[in-house]
């Protein structure tokens, strides 16, 4: 058992440790098969910048997807790049368009309409598709089609509405039925959409493939047109998400073409500079060759070609092609999802640690939230080297969440090593969690997106960005840390006067690293200001954000100061400031689309929200007097307050083994601040 | 293993819990014996650490509402409105959604008060509370000492500081700064020997325009002139429909006419200033010469005054620097293969017989110029041609000050800050 006890910690970290490696380890290419990975660290020019041919497939599959890989119809999980060169070289068109053929994508219930297409009519649907129009049916179409769409708008009637509508959904099938492949990757959720797309609802993965929606897709851009021609108070869910999907198979249709509004795939003649777009390159391109032995199936010519391309790029730009190849790299490494897990881990081993076998499960979550920063700060100088820019830690509002995280896990280190409870632990690792959370939700796209202009600047993107946001970081921490003293006391038996004092030392001292920070960054950001557009102070909504977060961290230490608030009235107060701190982190930035048009912004700002309402009601929970908590007994249990201070009764001297224990255990003794 | 270091939930039992107040039972202090007269007990109550929370707690308030009003209201309408003001009514309806129209006023202390009110606090708890010096305080001396010189600075910014714009085609210089939140009306009148040629120029702010039958006449301007409606902001000018009669009876409001609108918001997307219109009847000897349209949006008319033929145009306030700037290029750099902007510059002369001439300067995001008391910033260029700059010309004061004060503040947050921790560190070890 001892030995357990002892070892318990370092076979946490192990093991964990061997884990995560396993996760981040390089792709290997298979020796008898496509080079696939190699090729996926080719550079190619993106958003304006060099990055490797993996990266822009994982970006779009994630923006169809919301993953960053897919799974083929077995469930067996394929890369992203394999899935870029299957939708390029259309792998699997012929079954996906005789799916598509197959579909019953035309709703018709006028006999009329039905007789003028030569069909019969079907005992029990009113669906058709293209294989029960036929080839006679579908000559017949097009020809009343292009006489109907002459007729002027009032010589119209509904059947020819309806006869144009099919029209359309056969034209638009036969322009894009090239890019048609069965990879189920299109991820639509709202029920409305897939309605209109005739689709059945999939839940649990919703994701469909562009073979499924091709037989409509002419409704969908219909859909889409109207939708875009409302005001933008008018638009509600269904018409975002219409504009969602509409996106999606944009984004995809570009893909296939290898010509996005900024992707650029042929290199220069020579030297770095002067990416050529697909559409402006006559002839052959070096790429295009690999495409088509992919799309051959010829296993060794494809090698080979990738070999030739890559040897040629490394001598033309050898800068690049490393860079780009540690990115792809990165991106496999998915280092920010491996903290995720990490992160959670510490939070429940800290938790545990407070029922029983306290000591090893509290040492185990210490030494691997040590493991989590180690990845997690390699991560953050990873993204330095690949975006150039060095001690810049933020670059967009998604890294604000990575950054707020490592910085809440950073301060949760140090609390556990001057308090070692576990507290630290657990609020850096809950932090770090729900940052994360935050985070794989603002990937949206290019999280090494380059910046704007008024942004490229390294001395205050390391200096303000870094500052005010561990400022952010700071607040957090004491809101969580409030939030837990408050509900540890109202619903656990267990608060005791010891913890209540200690969380509420810990509490102070947080406050006061949250004030310095958020002042010292407020006020560079200012300074920023003055350098950039000659105003120190604005008054605009994000600097009055910052204010907010500055003066409620001083108000806090003021009242403390005063005496007016103690423990308790910290933590209540903590737990507001972290709605201040939502506000200015996203709040303001919805602002500038007005209080009007939810449908919007809909999902983040009930999130928002919610998580306020939440964050209220603990702090209303805070109010309720002490006499009705459940751990009231436990706070009293010291004893009654002795009438003088504690000069009139000085503590014993401390024995030499409590002296060489310093530090360790909760110590009592330490008086207020 | 030493069980001792196992986490304990239950209190420990050696030395009793140094005495802590919670909330939930105050602690009564003992009444101080010293009695103080009713002076006195003002002083101590603006000096107190309470008014300090409590004008905390109203400025989050009015720094809240301050930014909720930005949805419907100009940044600097709200600047001075909230933050400029000794008072504000704050309306309910910014805290609910606009369609359900809430009506009602809530007074609140506006920015000048409780900064006043702030500044007379910290002030006074120098003398009163913190007048024995110790060591221990240093931080805090030091720290509110740097915040006494930001509330000066934004005193200094609000009362002194001046901003305009400067536009500059490639190859051309200019010494013209307009100030696009102020508007005047300019009259020019021709020289005595050639009438071709205008020179002198006199200009009515149109502060002094605001109030419907507002009249203006001095003896600097060559006519007098009556304000028949003044619009803060106003659409593009429309033709006349046919049949709406013109409210101008001369210049171009005779076949066109403008109307007006919201003044712009400052949480709106595109930034763009209020465009003014106004019917001004121009007299002369108190006899109208004519009713005319004047607005942002048009160009200088001319006014015949007996022999003499005037330009007369409302447009932003303009004043005129001792220097010129030339420009040489301006540069808008993307990002390879995008549209996204990477960096705007422009490349500048500097011609200033006082100071000497300057050659060759870049201006560019982040980067400005300072010069003869005026900062250049780059600031918008012409979209559609890429040639010309837009600067944004600042004249402030005070602009040192918020350096100094953040470097105050900072420092004395971290001596504070770090003696409490050092202290408390020790105090640990201690055990």
């Amino acid at each position: 058992m001892e030995q357990l006890t002892r070892y318990f910690p370092y076979g946490v970290v192990v093991v964990a440790a061997l884990t995560v490696l396993a996760l981040m380890a390089p792709p290997r290419d298979p020796d008898k098969g496509m080079h696939l990975a190699k090729i996926g660290e080719a550079p190619v020019m993106d958003g304006g910048r060099v990055k490797p041919l993996e990266g822009v497939a994982r970006t779009t599959l994630m923006q169809i997807s919301s993953r960053q890989s897919w799974y083929d119809k077995d469930g067996n999980e394929h890369p992203a790049v394999e899935w870029l060169f299957d939708v390029v070289t259309g792998k699997g068109h012929a079954e996906a368009v005789k799916q598509a053929e197959e579909k019953r994508a035309f709703r018709i219930d006028s006999d009329d309409l039905l007789k003028r297409l030569g069909l019969r009519r079907k005992p029990n649907s009113v669906n058709y598709s293209l294989g029960d129009l036929g080839e006679e049916g579908l000559e017949k179409l097009m020809a009343e089609g292009k006489r109907v769409m002459k007729l002027p708008p009032k010589q119209k009637t509904a059947d020819d509405e309806k006869l144009l509508e099919m029209y359309a959904q056969v034209v638009v099938f036969a322009q894009n039925a090239e890019a048609a492949t069965p990879h189920k990757v299109f991820r639509i959720e709202n029920d409305q959409v897939l309605e209109l797309l005739m689709l059945d609802r999939r839940p649990g993965n919703y994701r469909y493939s562009f073979g499924e929606l091709l037989p409509r897709l002419a409704i969908l851009e219909r859909e889409e047109r109207r939708a875009a021609k409302l005001a933008e108070k008018d638009r509600g869910i269904y018409e975002v998400k219409l504009a969602d999907a509409y996106h999606k198979v944009q984004r995809y249709l570009m893909l296939a073409s290898l010509a996005g509004e900024s992707l650029r795939v042929v290199p220069p003649d020579q030297g770095d500079k002067g990416w050529k777009n697909v559409a402006d390159v006559k002839g052959e391109f070096q790429l295009g060759q690999i495409v088509k032995l992919y799309a051959r199936g010829d296993v060794d010519g494809f090698n080979k070609a990738v070999d030739e391309y890559h040897a040629r790029l490394e001598s033309q730009m050898p800068k690049d092609v490393t860079h780009a190849a540690f990115e792809a790299d990165f991106n496999n490494a998915e280092p920010f999802l491996q903290t995720t897990g990490l992160f959670f881990c510490v939070f429940l081993l800290a938790c545990v640690s407070w029922i029983g076998w306290s000591e090893p499960l509290r040492r185990g979550a210490l030494y691997l939230m040590v493991l989590t920063l180690l990845v997690h700060t390699a991560a953050l100088f990873a993204r330095m080297y690949l975006m150039n820019r060095p001690l810049v830690f933020i670059t967009n509002l998604y890294s604000t969440a990575i950054f707020i995280g490592w910085v809440g896990a950073l301060f949760g280190v140090a609390i556990e090593l001057v308090f070692r409870r576990g507290i630290g632990l657990a609020v850096g690792g809950l932090l770090g969690f729900l940052t994360s959370i935050v985070a794989h939700n603002l990937a949206t796209g290019d999280t090494l997106e380059q910046v704007e202009a008024v942004l490229d600047t390294n001395f205050w993107l390391a200096t303000h960005v870094t500052i005010i946001n561990s400022g952010y970081a700071a607040t957090f921490v004491a809101g969580l840390l409030g939030a837990g003293l408050i509900l540890a006391g109202v619903l656990t038996p267990k608060l005791d006067r010891g913890l209540y004092r200690t969380l509420g030392q810990i509490l102070y001292g947080v406050l006061c690293f949250a004030t310095l920070f958020s002042f010292v960054g407020t006020v560079l950001g200012g300074i920023w200001a003055d350098q950039s557009w000659g105003r120190f102070w604005g008054w605009d909504p994000k600097e009055n954000g910052a204010l907010l977060i500055v003066l409620m961290n001083a108000l806090i230490l003021h009242a403390r100061w005063g005496g007016m608030v103690h423990q308790r009235g910290m933590a209540v107060l903590a737990v507001v400031g972290n709605c201040i701190v939502l506000w200015s982190w996203f709040g303001v930035n919805m602002l500038g689309v007005g209080l009007h048009s939810y449908g919007f912004i809909a999902s983040t700002f009930w999130t928002m929200l919610s998580v306020g309402i939440v964050h209220l009601a603990i702090a209303g929970v805070g109010l309720i007097p002490m006499r009705h908590w459940r751990s009231h007994a436990a706070l009293q249990a010291a004893g009654p307050r002795p009438p003088s201070p504690p000069s009139a009764a000085p503590p014993p001297a401390p024995s030499r083994r409590a002296r060489s224990r310093r530090g360790r255990g909760p110590s009592p003794a330490i008086k207020p601040a | 293993v030493d069980k001792t270091t196992a986490i304990q939930t239950s209190a420990p039992p050696d030395p009793p819990p140094a005495p802590a107040p919670t909330a939930a039972e105050p602690v009564p202090q003992p009444k101080p014996v010293r009695r103080r007269g009713p002076v006195m007990q003002a002083v101590l109550a603006l000096a107190s650490l309470k008014l300090t929370v409590v004008l905390m707690a109203l400025s989050i308030g009015l720094v809240y509402v301050g930014t909720l009003a930005q949805i419907d209201d100009g940044i600097w309408t709200v600047v001075e409105k909230y933050f400029r003001s000794a008072f504000v009514w704050v309306p309910l309806q910014l805290f609910f959604p606009r369609d359900w129209g809430v009506r009602g006023v809530l007074p609140y202390p506006g920015g000048w008060l409780i900064g006043g009110v702030m500044l007379v606090n910290m002030t006074l708890a120098y003398f009163v509370r913190y007048n024995h010096f110790t060591w221990k305080r240093t931080g805090v001396y030091v720290l509110h000492g740097g915040l006494v010189v930001m509330m000066a600075s934004e005193v200094v910014t609000g009362l002194c500081a001046v901003e305009g714009q400067m536009a500059i085609k490639e190859g051309e210089s200019s010494n013209v700064v307009t100030q696009n939140r102020y508007y005047e009306l300019a009259i020019t009148s021709p020289a005595e020997d050639n009438p071709t040629k205008y020179l002198n120029e006199v200009v009515i702010p149109a502060s002094m325009l605001q109030k419907p039958g507002a009249v203006v006449s001095d003896p600097a301007l060559p006519f007098g002139v009556n304000v028949e409606e003044f619009m803060k902001n106003s659409s593009e000018p429309r033709e006349l429909r046919e049949g709406e009669k013109p409210r101008a009876t001369a210049g171009i409001g005779l076949i066109g006419t403008v109307e007006p609108r919201a003044a712009t918001s400052g949480t709106a997307k595109q930034q763009t200033a209020d465009m003014p219109s106004a019917y001004l009847i121009f007299t002369k000897n108190g006899e109208p010469i004519g009713t005319y349209l004047m607005s942002l949006h048009l160009d200088p008319q001319t006014v015949k005054v007996g022999a003499k033929t005037y330009k007369v145009a409302l447009r932003f306030k303009q004043t005129y620097q001792p220097f010129s700037l030339h420009l040489i290029k301006f540069r808008f750099d993307r990002w390879e293969g995008t549209q996204m902007a990477r960096n705007y510059s422009s490349e500048v002369n500097v011609i200033d017989p006082q100071r000497g001439d300057r050659n060759n300067v870049i201006i560019r995001m982040n980067d400005p110029l300072r010069h003869g008391g005026e900062t250049f910033y780059q600031a918008d260029f012409d979209h559609a041609t890429e040639q010309a700059t837009y600067l944004q010309v600042v004249r402030n004061p005070g602009w040192l000050l918020p350096y100094i004060a953040c470097v105050l503040v900072a420092l004395g947050m971290i001596i504070h800050f770090g003696m409490h921790l050092s202290t408390f560190l020790a105090r640990r070890r201690a055990v």
